[in-house]
């Protein structure tokens, strides 16, 4: 299968208009790499890049050790899947997916026999004989993957393909994409500006804006540990809440005092972030990131053990929403308005004022000039 | 289910009387779509007939003995209706022959214009290359220089070439046409460019491409550019008549006024002629008109 490498790659159209700066990643074999941002960031225009369907104004692209820069796409060994499906309409299905072999020139028997061991696999056997307009839209996704199966390529390249599908469909699609690559174990790149369907199916990813690469990670990790703000509004919904906040010092600690207000909230970090701050930050200011599911109503949080002495702030409820097996509130509050991810059965609606803690463990602190994450700065 | 019940006690007629009222109605809306579709039918028919009435007088007359044409009395229909005029266009001039002729070089022309055509659109549309934007423009503006304006240096150029008084000299100037080129790069520019790249990924060569996928996606585009062209082709006249001399090479336009030139009382023979050299174009246009609307406005509407 394939190493794909990006060394410095950028793409700049002629009106000096940079869309990728410098892109650098390596792809390993059996990855599954997605590309994720808002749109515009130059995702598509990266994949298409690798593809061979954008030239690459600069930088270097290896694909198993060959510099493929000036290689055209049909010899690049790669298969793309297309947002709209990119079926031949005037071809039934068989033909559609036999296309690539044909122009290969591969024995008629052959090619029979892969069409059909790829079509058992997705399970379009049924519908080999019918012609891409008389298919649903996941059924099309379905054959247009098998085309791309089918020639069995060093990597598949997957443009939004599910974006065209309903909300049900493409979370069934999702779980058989991610099959589909347990069981052929290729390298697939795949761009999406959806962060449920990068986070489901990413084995690495790579978080765009404006044609730089913000984090390339797992997903657990660009989660937990996002490296800078924009990235941690990027991932996670609802996204995660941001204060101004103010390091001050207390008893030769530092503590952070929300809307650089010393009157104001004040949250103690952690030991590990505590020092970070002691040694870096102090009399300056930041950007405080804590995920809605890390704040906790006071009662709970006290039954749940935490420490409730301290980080307790008070707020009132602005809107709630009621998504089945939890609740999201949003809050009006001086130092910022905020949402809290609470259980089913909180009982609190709009003006109800609420006592809250913040979980500080699961604090994340950005450097307030560089919106950089202090952890990956120090 | 409190909601049901408490529709349930509120029906204010019974339900027969609700069936009366919606058949009532349907009568009424039955009626005022029967007088819409009678209107509109009269209308159609009366501005068919204003239309269609110098080409039915035209066909009238050509049944018409010469001497019945002019005369004072009312004359739309002929008295006596007799071929004899059609045996003659036949028999003055070798009306055969030059239709045979105009759909040679009309056939040629079609044919030609549409491979150039759709190849040139294809490289407009589908392909990037510098300078494709000022390339296309240029084209476009060649339609705006009258075909009058060069057709003596194109004579020039052909007497040159030595080929005046032949066949290829009909055809040859216009193997291609920047219509065309413009009618198929729209066509083009509504054609989904996936397909294209997934092709390009398949590794499909342009040709291939082009063949195999764009011309039987592009049928109807190809069938208006088809009529259209052959249409044009047919009626071409100054052009044959500059460079053709021999009567063996003459196309049908031209024979049409051979026709006249006899004497200036041959008009129904003449009318005979033009009736019988219509019919090719019209007959074109028939089987054509459904492929020549589609591929004239489609990539106008997004559909």
């Amino acid at each position: 299968m394939a190493n794909i490498e990006l060394c410095n790659v950028s793409k700049i159209y002629e009106n000096h208009n940079c869309v990728v700066k410098d892109f650098n990643l390596s792809i390993k074999d059996k990855e599954f790499v997605i590309f994720v941002g808002p749109s515009g960031c130059g995702k598509s225009t990266t994949l298409r890049m690798i593809a061979g369907l954008e030239e690459i104004s600069d930088g270097e692209l290896w694909i198993d050790g060959k510099l493929c820069n000036y290689t055209e796409p049909g010899d690049r060994g790669l298969s793309m899947v297309f947002q709209n499906y990119a079926l031949y309409p005037n071809m039934n299905v068989f033909d559609n997916m036999a296309f690539s072999l044909k122009i290969r020139n591969i024995p008629k028997n052959e090619i029979k026999q892969k069409v059909e061991q790829v079509a058992k696999i997705l399970e379009i056997e049924q519908l080999l004989k019918r012609r891409p307009k008389e298919l649903s839209g996941g059924q099309r996704q379905r054959v247009a993957i098998g085309s791309a199966i089918v020639r069995n390529p060093k990597a598949f390249l997957m443009d939004e393909p599910l974006s065209n599908l309903d909300a049900k469909l493409r979370a069934q699609m999702r779980i058989e994409l991610a099959k589909i690559h347990k069981e052929l174990g290729t390298t697939i790149i795949y761009v999406t500006h959806d962060q449920t369907e990068a986070m489901t199916l990413g084995t690495r990813i790579v978080v765009m804006k404006k044609g730089e690469i913000q984090q390339a990670d797992t997903p657990t990790n660009l989660y937990q540990c996002p490296a800078n703000v924009f990235v941690a509004g990027f991932i996670g919904s609802p996204a995660m809440n941001f204060f101004p906040a103010y390091v001050g010092q207390l008893a030769g600690k530092a503590f952070l005092h929300l809307d650089n207000n010393v009157n104001g909230t004040v949250l103690t970090p952690v030991k590990k972030i505590e020092r970070i701050l002691k040694n870096a930050y102090l009399g300056k200011k930041v950007i405080v990131g804590i995920r809605p599911e890390d704040i906790y109503e006071y009662e709970d949080a006290k039954e749940r053990g935490f420490d409730v002495s301290m980080n307790v702030i008070e707020a009132v409820v602005d809107a709630r929403e009621m998504l089945g097996s939890e609740v999201i509130l949003h809050f009006e509050f001086p130092e910022g308005n905020f949402a809290a991810r609470v259980g089913a059965e909180n009982q609190n609606y709009p003006g109800d004022a609420v006592k809250l803690y913040f979980d500080v463990e699961k604090l994340h602190i950005f450097d307030k000039e560089t919106e950089k994450n202090i952890l990956f700065i120090l | 289910m409190s909601s049901t019940i408490l529709a349930e006690n509120t029906n204010r007629i019974s339900k027969k009387e609700l069936l009366e009222l919606k058949e009532a109605m349907n009568q009424k809306a039955i009626t005022k779509k029967r007088i819409r579709i009678a209107t509109t039918v009269a209308a159609n028919i009366l501005v068919t007939f204003v239309v269609l009435l110098p080409l039915l007088y035209a066909v009238s007359i050509a049944f018409m003995p010469s001497g019945e044409l002019f005369t004072t009395d009312w004359n739309l229909l002929p008295k006596s209706p007799t071929f004899q005029n059609f045996k003659d266009a036949l028999t003055k001039v070798p009306l055969l022959r030059f239709i045979g002729n105009s759909f040679l070089v009309a056939g040629c022309i079609t044919i030609g214009q549409i491979i150039s055509c759709s190849l040139a659109a294809f490289s407009f549309s589908f392909l990037e290359f510098k300078g494709k934007g000022i390339l296309f423009m240029i084209v476009m503006a060649t339609m705006m220089v009258p075909g009058e304006a060069t057709i003596i240096s194109n004579y020039l150029t052909v007497g040159k070439m030595g080929i005046l008084d032949t066949y290829p000299v009909l055809i040859l100037p216009y193997l291609t046409s920047a219509m065309g080129i413009f009618l198929f790069r729209q066509f083009y520019m509504s054609f989904p460019i996936s397909l294209y790249e997934s092709a390009k990924l398949d590794g499909c060569t342009n040709l291939r491409f082009i063949w195999k996928i764009l011309i039987p996606l592009t049928k109807s585009a190809i069938g208006a550019m088809a009529v259209y062209t052959f249409i044009n082709a047919w009626n071409m006249y100054m052009w044959p008549l500059l460079v053709t001399g021999s009567d063996s090479l003459r196309t049908v336009q031209i024979g049409i006024s051979m026709l006249n030139s006899i004497d200036s009382q041959s008009i129904t023979t003449m009318i005979a002629g033009v009736v019988m050299v219509i019919i090719p174009s019209i007959s074109i246009f028939i089987i054509g008109q459904k492929q020549l609307i589609r591929g004239m406005f489609s990539g106008a509407v997004k559909g």
